[in-house]
């Protein structure tokens, strides 16, 4: 082969490599496809909640959630626990804020008046739960860097799916402060776009937790939800097990769902 | 000899850590396989009813609810068994209750009943115990304002219709007024009046009011309410430990829990004199704060005393008669709350305006803030370390100053030169402990509270507390006439 060939055979597997990667998306760029194709407007899940220590005892729970989105990409949350009896009607709102720390409020019915939440507190877990304050509050993109690490397949309830193994990493110092973990390993199907796992690594990069969901359905058009979630938290040895019983998207929500006065009023346990 | 205070809170920290292992780390470790739990969660209970004004997933046609079985689903409860013991004999007093074992079993109960925008709703208890004197009759005797000093053994203390719409929510009815956006202590939280029977372990007894909560922007609410009928606090009995010590012949000054020298009556307000009137406007997330202001004008919830010459016992004769009367304010409150990183700030302030100078008009205030440990809690195994404290004072603009009125309010208020503070330690969602402490720095009152409780959820709604606590400070200081009240408490209570 002459070295003119050579540098013809190079020149060409350069540009094809470069238009290969052009054309894969970039980790940021999967988690906008992923926010845009699953978003709804309105969201209403009422869900049962089993909570299992390292001893094997369970607590089952009731819960209600519901989501707003009031702005583009802006949402308002709220979690109300239905049973049982001794955390019946505690309920957690938040209210998201772009370019500031959202907002969130704890009602505990013992106390009948609704306390504001400090950032930090954020990093401890939820009414016992495996999914901390954090966890329940909406994703914001600007907040964090995705690296694709790999492709891979991806066992799960008995079918290999094609993966998107992307890496979220805080992309900011304040961010890195308050955050309770160091990165999230996300394992997203190709095709729908669904985050089939996630891994938490907390603040040491130790793996924490394992979040698993399970029996993903269409809820409307391209909008897909789990209806089981398994929340492992190697930590503790303890579990938080999710199964939705109804869930309702882009039905009418009020905005007063939001207020203090809708959970003071008793309208949440209605 | 009397063991320390610290060196008892030690003790029973003691007794707890000792008494929990074989609760939370003695036992197997049983690792669930996913599967086996997500088939368990698949044999859950149906879906419930779709939540009222929510548009209908289609789905097979459901039973459709009577009215009986949405009273069955919406009846709600606890049943508390709680027993208290005191270390030492009750304080020197005429006819004390020398007894320093008691226990009590009390059953909460809430329903509902709700047609389109509406919902009549309907709560109280039913409770009984061995302390004297403290419990009687039922809410059917004196149903619109309650004048018996003693707790009623079964009590409506929530009954109430509520109209709500989006914008705005009416309330008519007898429910808690709450008010303020501090954490221990509450300056403006002056529509609660509360049965005192046992101080440290108090119930609220509501009030009648009708009210209109009106969302006037976003997070913005504008409250008006009408009180038409005064409710007096509860306070124990003269025979009860709680009063403190009092020998033969002595003269203490009239506070909330001691009516002072005897040949006293109670001057309850009738007819106008009732009503309340209170209005607030309130601001949630507003560039993370939490903002409120308030006006309330009726009655006030702490007495005064008014002297009255009446015929005394032989002709001609007078005797002084001491009269503890309830004289209108108006009551003018601000406070906010906001964080910043693991702090909550939060603050109060209310100025207390006394017509005719009966009582002092003053502003009480307080400031203080929450402190959330995350990562230092983890290196104790600890889920989560909360820290509260807060300062509380009042500053007097204006003494009494009215005729025949010999003793303001003062010694009943609460917040005057006080630190007030909380600790709530959670291992787990099953175990927590907490400490409370509070101090009134006052030279004069100077007196201290120190509560140690540990909770331990044993099943789902099943909650057992046990608590130890501790009380010191001048007799007559509110924590030191108390100084013979440590005591230990167990309670058991099972919510549905």
């Amino acid at each position: 082969m002459t070295k003119k060939t050579i540098i013809w055979v190079i020149g060409i597997l350069f540009l094809f490599s470069a238009s290969v990667v052009s054309a894969q998306m970039t980790g940021r760029q999967v988690m906008e496809k992923q926010k845009e194709r699953h978003k709804v407007k309105t969201e209403i899940g009422n869900e049962d909640m089993m909570l299992v220590d390292k001893s094997g005892s369970k607590e089952n729970r009731q819960v209600v959630r519901y989501a707003k989105e009031v702005g583009k990409d802006l949402h308002r949350y709220l979690v109300v626990f239905l049973s049982p009896g001794d955390i019946r009607g505690t309920a957690l709102r938040t209210w998201e804020k772009k370019g500031g720390d959202n907002d969130q409020w704890l009602y505990l019915p013992a106390k009948k008046t609704e306390q504001r939440i400090a950032k930090a507190g954020k990093k401890n877990y939820f009414m016992g739960t495996d999914f901390t304050y954090e966890d329940m509050e909406p994703e914001d993109l600007d907040n964090f860097n995705y690296n694709i690490l790999r492709s891979e397949q991806f066992n799960h309830e008995g079918k290999a799916y094609d993966c998107y193994v992307i890496e979220a990493l805080p992309a900011n110092d304040k961010k890195k402060q308050e955050t309770g973990y160091a990165k999230r390993i996300m394992w997203i199907e190709k095709v729908n776009l669904t985050t089939l796992k996630t891994d938490f690594y907390d603040r040491r990069e130790k793996h924490q937790k394992t979040q698993l969901n399970y029996k993903y359905e269409t809820v409307s058009g391209s909008v897909m939800r789990p209806k089981q979630t398994i929340m492992n938290n190697l930590e503790k040895s303890h579990k938080t097990v999710t199964s939705t019983k109804s869930r309702q998207v882009n039905t009418n929500v009020s905005d007063s769902t939001f207020t203090d006065t809708f959970i003071l009023s008793g309208k949440h346990l209605e | 000899m009397r063991m320390n205070p610290f060196l008892k809170s030690l003790a029973l920290l003691l007794a707890i850590y000792l008494l929990c292992p074989p609760f939370t780390w003695g036992q197997t470790d049983y690792r669930f396989q996913e599967d086996d739990l997500l088939k368990e969660m698949d044999k859950a209970a149906p879906a419930p009813p779709e939540q009222k004004g929510q548009e209908k997933v289609p789905q097979a046609p459901a039973k459709q609810p009577t009215v009986l079985s949405k009273l069955v689903d919406d009846f709600h409860g606890s049943l508390r068994l709680r027993g208290v013991h005191y270390w030492q004999n009750p304080p020197e007093r005429e006819g004390a209750d020398t007894r320093n074992d008691f226990g009590s079993a009390l059953f909460k109960f809430s329903d509902k009943i709700s047609y389109k925008n509406f919902a009549l709703n309907v709560g109280g208890w039913v409770e009984y115990g061995n302390e004297e004197n403290t419990y009687s009759g039922t809410s059917f005797n004196e149903f619109w304002q309650d004048m018996d000093r003693r707790r009623r053994i079964l009590d409506v203390s929530d009954l109430y219709l509520n109209y709500s719409r989006d914008s705005f929510n009416f309330l008519v009815g007898k429910k808690t007024l709450t008010n303020g956006m501090s954490t221990l202590y509450l300056p403006s939280d002056r529509m609660r009046p509360q049965d005192l029977n046992d101080p440290m372990d108090v119930k609220d007894l509501n009030i009648w009011q009708a009210r209109m909560d009106y969302d006037v922007a976003e997070a913005t609410t504008l409250t008006a309410a009408f009180l038409p009928v005064y409710q007096p606090q509860k306070t124990p009995s003269e025979t009860s430990r709680w009063m403190g010590e009092k020998k033969q012949g002595d003269s203490t000054e009239f506070d909330l829990y001691d009516a002072g020298n005897a040949n006293m009556r109670e001057d309850i307000p009738q007819g106008d004199a009732n009503f309340g009137y209170f209005a607030r406007f309130k601001k949630k997330g507003f560039h993370g704060w939490d903002l409120f202001a308030s006006f309330y004008h009726g009655p006030n919830p702490f007495y005064v005393i008014r002297e009255e010459q009446v015929p005394g016992p032989t002709p001609g004769s007078t005797q002084p008669q001491r009269i503890k009367e309830v004289v209108t304010v108006d009551d003018y409150a601000a406070g906010f709350s906001t964080t910043y990183e693991s702090w909550e700030f939060h603050g109060e302030v209310v100025y207390n305006f006394s017509y005719d100078r009966k009582d002092d008009d003053y502003f009480n205030y307080v400031g203080g803030f929450t402190y959330t440990f995350d990562d230092f809690a983890k290196k104790l195994w600890l889920e989560k370390i909360e820290f509260t404290a807060e300062y509380a004072n009042e500053i007097i603009t204006r003494v009494q100053n009215a005729a025949n009125f010999v003793s303001s309010s003062k010694k009943s208020r609460l917040g005057r030169n006080d630190i007030l503070s909380r600790i709530n330690f959670e291992y787990n969602n099953k175990l927590s402990f907490q400490f409370v402490c509070n101090f009134l720095v006052d030279q004069i009152d100077y007196g201290r509270f120190q509560r140690l409780e540990a909770k331990y959820k044993l099943r789902d709604g099943l909650i057992s507390k046990l608590a130890g606590e501790f009380f010191g400070g001048q007799n007559d200081s509110t924590y030191g006439r108390w100084q013979k009240n440590d005591r230990i408490i167990l309670e058991f209570e099972y919510s549905f």
